[in-house]
Parts: structure tokens; C-alpha cells; sequence
């Protein structure tokens, strides 16, 4: 009960201070707003240079086959080898095809001419999947041209492909999760942090402390006004992710539910325990900032994936919260799996919700001693 | 020449505050190495093996061989032979597989024979760089397949045929041949530290003087506005230069990141961007009262939307097209452009020019902006 009078005067506090307020619930939507617009890795409009030097109409439909899709633009025409280095050295392409002399009349003799395809590999994944793209083109386009009854002999090995979750391959339904995960994560710290702050300032924390409450009451009716807030924040976000960004959610909402309120009553609770275990409230402030941010966008799977991490930092990234929040995300939004897949994911991130709670009690209990 | 001992002086005072603030030395020097190293080792892009599970209806030898070629690929690893169809959605669901190939019953005979043969690839599109990327690679597999089966049956039909038409693509990959996207990343980190040691050491030791009400009293001395930034800002200016140096070095030996071009014409590139991101530190510091607000201020509104928009992890090219022209005024992409540029591609100020100009034009505006603004408080 005493909890709930330390978050009636939380919640009469909260509602002076809109400035607060707006940051809590607005400030997370705001930033989905503007980060997710750039969300994306998808390899589209990819700048193409050609040097053709047989200029031959079977050459033109080779050019013409890549450049048909939204994925080559065809940026330059080029004219030699020297060009051709220039243009790429200046990133003015970062995809090349060159045709030699002689490939038209190669092709209707079924003498099976090379072409080249020459890629700025700087960015190692757009580059791998715009070479992939070409040589499935450029493979499929050859094989038309030639037209010829040797061509017709191949057996139509082919595939049906089926893609599930994400049918559109679209990286940004991808990444919104994480994006998502790592906006309340450091929201949520921060928020609490900077409410400690707030009665250090004002010298009421040491009120709270000698009062007859107990360590958990105040913990508890700090966290809980909060935790309302950052759900309101989680709503509004993903309201937003589905309005703006399509982002539909085709699991059970209350697993979501429950993936939402175990992390952010841990990330609240971390910010209850860093501001505990700092006395300046500045560094406590940076290192929220810090000990979020950081690992929330690297170490959780959001961009990199971790499968591709030396081991040591996989083995860090158990640590991270957001790890698994997000991968319950992605687990209710797009592939629509329920507990029965996502209890690793429930049971790590109630373990964090748990640990971060008995520790900030613990520590205030001590600081009370 | 007068103007330069107060300026020492100032630059002096400076140094041993940084010295005496136990909070600066872990911005200035900790944080830059721990991003380098956490990036430099968690900010790969590379792609794993895409797992496959098998569905076999045919249990042929030819099915089995398309399994075997699956598994002896580079860009393919098997995750297991699975029962039905089910069982192959509930392993992709689960996310133990990437893949699922599934091979029809009767398709190994249809091959041999010539008639139209079709597997079916399912995919788990979640992570779709990585999907798209096992896509291209299994289409790839199976065609190359297809055309070994026709040449051998053509062979066996008859000796005078012809081979199987079409173009052979050959690939040369500049640059960085084995697609190590470190290679893209380090150039980035090292941006960033210039970013983030300017920009936050600068508007917290500002504010700082403001809380403390120092600044006033430095405002009433008879050394000039100018010399008052200059001695100031240029501590923090030579901490950032030389911290892009040590994380240059790091990369460059530790990571093995190539330097192929000019690392002078590489630090002088980096003078203008740092001449933007201090006049952004110095305008974070006109608009805040307290050090909190400061680096909420810096953090939120500065640092995350640049990075976000400057094409460090997310390419431009992909951004709508509505939002692609705002990134030219974002001072992080150019300087990103000739990192990449230089260390990669050993490219020069003559393919660069247009990247060092805008970086110039925007380093040089904001810094004037910022003076005048920060002047104009002042008096």
C-alpha cells in the first residue's frame, strides 16, 4: 500500500511537470518518426556504370535487363579502362559492366562470352547482394538472348521460392524492433535516473529515505508511475511504427504486452541502481547514457548480427537486454510466434526485470543503514 | 602578436581544468578506444553461412547431391534433414534455420529425364539483407546445377552438340575482396569520436563555466572575445585531432583497416569538420543552462539524427528520396565520404573535391554562426 502512496505523489509530481512528461511519452515516437524513415539496408537504386565496348544490340538488351528493375541506375556511360577506374576510385559508381568486343557475335555462335562485372566492395554487404543481383540478372538476360535450341535443352531446374515473415524483403521491418527496443531502453534509464536527480536536487530523496517506507515501497512507487508512462510510450511508438512505417503485428498483443513490461520495469530499475551507486548526478547521468546506448545499438542484434561477433562479445551480449527484447519482438511482429518459442526470451529478460529491481532496493536499504 | 599570451595562458588554464576534472579524461580518452574497440569488433555486417534445412520427398541420388552441394558451399551450412512441411516452418519460425529446401518426390527422375523440375526454397525473410544475399545464392547453385545436367545429357545424346548458350559473368571486386565490413565500419567509429570528443567535451566545459559563473569573470578581463574562444575551443580542437590520430593508428595496425591514401590529406580534411562539430558544441552550449541539459541536448538532437543520417550504417541510397537531399547538410557524410574514400580507395583531392568543399562550406558557416551567436550572449 505505502508503494502506492509513493506513486500517488510520483504521478502529482509528473502531472506539474509536462516538460517531463512530453519527453517520456513524445520524444520516443518523435525519434521513431525520424530514424525510422532512414531505417534501411535494402540494396536499391544502385549507381551502374557501363562500358560497352561492343555496342551490338544484344549488348544494349544486357544493359537493358540490368537496369529495368529499381535496383541498377545507370549513372555512366564509359568509354575506356582508364574511365572506368576514375569513376569507381571517385565512388561516382560503385557497380561496373564491362562488355568486350565480339559479344553479340559470340553469343549467336553459342561460344558462351564473358562479360565482367567490376564492384566497389568498400561496403561489404550492399556489395555482396548488388553482385548476387547482377549475376542473377545478367545469367537469366544471357541465357534469353542466346534463344538458341541449345539454350532450350537446359531442363528447367527452377525455384519456387516462398519467403515467410517478410515477403517483401524489406529491411526496415527488420530493424524497427530494434530501433524500438534501443529508444526505450535509454528513455526509460534516463527517465528514472533523472528523477533521483530531481529529489537529490531538491533534497526530498533523504526525506523518502528516513520516512517509515520500506526500500522496496519506495523503489516500487518510483517504478511504477514510470513503468505506466513507458508503456504509454511503447503504445505510441508502436502505433506509429504502424501508421507511418506499416509495421503490422501479426502475434498475440499480450505476449508483446508482457515482453514490453519485463524490460522496461529492468531498464527503469537500472536507472533506480545507477543513480544509486553514483553520488554525482552528472556521471550518473553519463553512464546511463553510455551503459544504454551503446549496447542497445551494437551488442543486441538491432544492426549487426550477432551470429557474426567473436565469440567473447556474443558471450557479452547475453548481458544485454535489449538483445532479447528484441528478438521477442521480431518474434510476435513478423513471425507471429507465441510463448511457446519466445519462453527463453520471457524467463532472460524477467531474470534482468528481477535482478535490476532487487538491486536498487538493496542498495537503497544500505544507503538508509 | 600580443594577443598570443593571453591566449597561451588561456589554453593553459584550460588543460589543467580538463586535468582536474575527473570527468573528462574518461570522455576524452576511455570512451573514444572503448567505442573503437566494441565497433571494430560488433559492427560487422558479415554474413554467416545461411542455415538450410532439408526436406527430401525424392530421397534420390540426385536429391541427395543437391543436399551434398549445399553443404559443401561456402555460403551454406545444413541445419538438418526435417519430416514434413510443418516441421520445416516451425524450425525457420523458431529461427534455428534460415533455409528450407524441399524436394519434391519424383524430382530426381524429372532431372534425368529433361522434364521441368522444381524445388521449392523457403525462406525467413526477417533479416533481409541476409535472406536476399542466401536468395541469390541458392538461385545460383541450382543454375549452375541445371547446366551441368544439360551438358552431361547433351554429351550422352550426342557428342556433336552444342554446349548450352548464354554469357559467363566473371567478377572482380575492387577495394576489399573478401567483403569485410569492417573495412566500412572503422572509418565511421573513427568520425564519430571526432564527433562526440569535440562536440560534448566542448559544451560541457562552456556550460561549466556558466554554472560556475566563471565565465563572467573571464569576460570582464581585458582579453578579447576571439581570444577568449580560441582559448577555449582549440584544447578540445588539438584532444579531437589527436584522437582521430591514435583510433587512425588502431585501425590501420590492429584492425588492419588499408590506409591507401594520403593520411595528411586525411587530417586536414578532418580540420573542417571539427571547426563544425565545435561551433555545434559551442551552439548546445549557448541554448543550455545546466551540463545535463547540455549533453541530453548534444546526444539527442545532434549526435544520434547525424549518425542516422549520415549514411554511416544506413546507405543514402536507400533513404526515400524526399529525405535524401537534407543529408547534404549533415557535415558527418562528407567527412565519411572522404575517409572512406582515402583509407579504401586511395582516392585523392581529386575525385574528392566535392565532399571536402561542402565540408568546408558547412565547417566554416556553423563555426561563424556559433561565434557570433555565442558573442552576442556574451555582451
Amino acid at each position: 500500500m505505502s508503494a502506492l502512496a509513493v506513486a500517488r505523489k510520483e504521478v502529482r509530481q509528473l502531472s506539474r511537470d509536462p516538460q517531463s512528461l512530453i519527453v517520456h511519452v513524445a520524444l520516443p515516437a518523435v525519434m521513431i518518426l525520424l530514424f525510422g524513415t532512414v531505417l534501411s539496408l535494402d540494396v536499391r537504386h544502385v549507381p551502374l556504370g557501363v562500358l560497352d565496348r561492343d555496342g551490338s544490340a544484344a549488348s544494349r538488351s544486357l544493359v537493358a535487363a540490368m537496369t529495368s528493375g529499381e535496383l541498377f541506375d545507370l549513372r555512366e556511360r564509359l568509354e575506356s579502362e582508364e574511365d572506368l577506374d576514375r569513376a569507381l576510385d571517385a565512388a561516382r559508381v560503385s557497380l561496373a559492366l564491362v562488355v568486350q568486343p565480339g559479344f553479340e557475335r559470340d553469343l549467336s555462335a553459342g561460344r558462351e562470352p564473358a562479360v565482367r562485372v567490376v564492384v566497389d566492395g568498400s561496403n561489404a554487404l550492399s556489395a555482396q547482394t548488388a553482385l548476387g543481383y547482377a549475376e542473377l540478372l545478367l545469367t537469366a538476360a544471357g541465357a534469353r538472348l542466346a534463344g538458341d535450341p541449345a539454350a532450350a535443352a537446359v531442363p528447367p531446374l527452377s525455384a519456387r521460392l516462398r519467403v515467410l515473415f517478410n515477403p517483401e524483403l524489406a529491411s526496415d521491418r527488420f530493424l524497427l524492433p530494434g530501433l524500438i527496443a534501443m529508444i526505450l531502453m535509454v528513455v526509460s534509464t534516463i527517465a528514472t535516473c533523472l528523477s533521483i536527480v530531481k529529489e537529490r536536487e531538491t533534497g526530498t530523496m533523504e526525506q523518502l529515505l528516513v520516512s517509515p517506507l520500506s526500500a522496496g515501497a519506495v523503489v516500487l512507487g518510483k517504478a511504477l508511475p514510470y513503468t505506466a508512462l513507458s508503456l504509454a510510450a511503447t503504445a505510441l511508438v508502436l502505433g506509429t511504427s504502424r501508421v507511418v512505417f506499416g509495421l503490422t503485428l501479426s502475434g498475440n498483443p499480450l505476449v508483446l504486452l508482457l515482453l514490453a513490461v519485463l524490460f522496461v520495469v529492468g531498464a527503469q530499475s537500472f536507472g533506480l541502481l545507477i543513480s544509486s551507486l553514483i553520488a554525482s548526478q552528472q556521471v550518473a547521468f553519463q553512464v546511463a547514457t553510455y551503459a544504454t546506448m551503446l549496447p542497445s545499438f551494437v551488442l543486441s542484434g538491432f544492426v549487426f548480427p550477432l551470429r557474426s561477433m567473436p565469440v567473447a562479445l556474443q558471450a557479452l551480449s547475453w548481458l544485454v537486454p535489449a538483445r532479447y527484447f528484441i528478438s521477442g519482438l521480431r518474434g510476435v511482429v513478423l513471425r507471429g510466434v507465441g510463448l511457446e518459442v519466445l519462453w527463453p526470451e520471457v524467463a532472460a529478460l524477467s531474470a534482468f526485470a528481477a535482478t535490476m529491481l532487487g538491486l536498487a532496493v538493496w542498495r537503497l536499504r544500505r544507503r538508509r543503514l | 602578436m600580443s594577443s598570443l599570451v593571453p591566449l597561451g595562458g588561456l589554453v593553459r588554464k584550460e588543460l589543467r581544468q580538463i586535468r582536474a576534472d575527473p570527468r573528462m579524461i574518461p570522455i576524452l580518452v576511455v570512451a573514444p578506444l572503448l567505442q573503437l574497440v566494441i565497433f571494430g569488433y560488433a559492427a560487422t555486417m558479415d554474413v554467416t553461412r545461411a542455415r538450410v534445412a532439408v526436406l527430401d520427398h525424392d530421397a534420390s541420388p540426385e536429391s541427395r547431391e543437391l543436399a551434398n552441394r549445399f553443404a559443401a558451399s561456402d555460403s551454406f551450412q545444413l541445419a538438418g534433414h526435417v519430416a514434413d512441411g510443418a516441421a520445416a516452418e516451425a524450425l525457420l519460425a523458431a529461427g534455428r534455420a534460415d533455409l528450407a529446401l524441399i524436394v519434391p518426390a519424383r524430382w530426381g527422375r524429372d532431372l534425368a529425364a529433361g522434364a521441368p523440375a522444381e524445388v521449392q526454397l523457403l525462406v525467413d525473410g526477417t533479416e533481409s539483407t541476409s535472406a536476399s544475399i542466401g536468395i541469390s545464392g541458392a538461385t545460383g547453385l541450382l543454375a549452375s546445377l541445371a547446366r551441368e545436367v544439360a551438358a552431361r545429357r547433351l554429351a550422352q545424346a550426342d557428342a556433336e552438340a552444342q554446349p548450352p548458350g548464354g554469357v559467363e559473368v566473371r567478377r572482380l571486386v575492387l577495394y576489399n575482396p573478401d567483403f569485410k565490413s569492417r573495412f566500412f565500419m572503422v572509418p565511421g567509429i573513427l568520425a564519430v569520436v571526432l564527433l562526440i570528443v569535440t562536440m560534448i567535451a566542448t559544451s560541457m566545459a562552456v556550460v561549466r563555466e556558466k554554472e560556475l559563473g566563471t565565465f563572467e569573470q573571464l569576460v570582464v578581463t581585458p582579453v578579447t572575445r576571439p581570444t577568449l574562444l580560441a582559448g577555449k575551443l582549440l584544447p578540445f580542437a588539438a584532444f579531437g585531432l589527436l584522437d582521430g590520430a591514435l583510433v587512425l593508428l588502431v585501425s590501420r595496425w590492429w584492425f588492419e583497416v588499408p590506409l591507401r591514401g594520403s593520411a595528411l590529406f586525411l587530417m586536414g580534411a578532418a580540420v573542417p569538420f571539427v571547426l563544425c562539430t565545435l561551433g555545434l558544441g559551442l551552439l548546445v552550449s549557448t541554448v543550455s543552462r545546466a551540463q545535463q541539459q547540455a549533453m541530453m541536448t548534444a546526444v539527442f538532437i545532434v549526435i544520434l539524427p547525424m549518425i542516422y543520417f549520415s549514411g554511416m550504417v544506413f546507405p543514402i541510397e536507400s533513404m526515400p528520396a524526399v529525405v535524401q537531399p537534407f543529408t547534404e547538410a549533415v557535415a558527418l557524410k562528407h567527412l565519411l565520404l572522404v575517409l572512406r574514400g582515402v583509407m579504401l580507395r586511395g582516392a585523392g583531392l581529386a575525385e574528392l573535391w566535392p565532399a571536402v568543399a561542402k565540408l568546408a562550406a558547412i565547417g566554416v558557416g556553423t563555426f561563424a554562426l556559433a561565434a557570433t551567436l555565442f558573442q552576442k550572449r556574451l555582451a
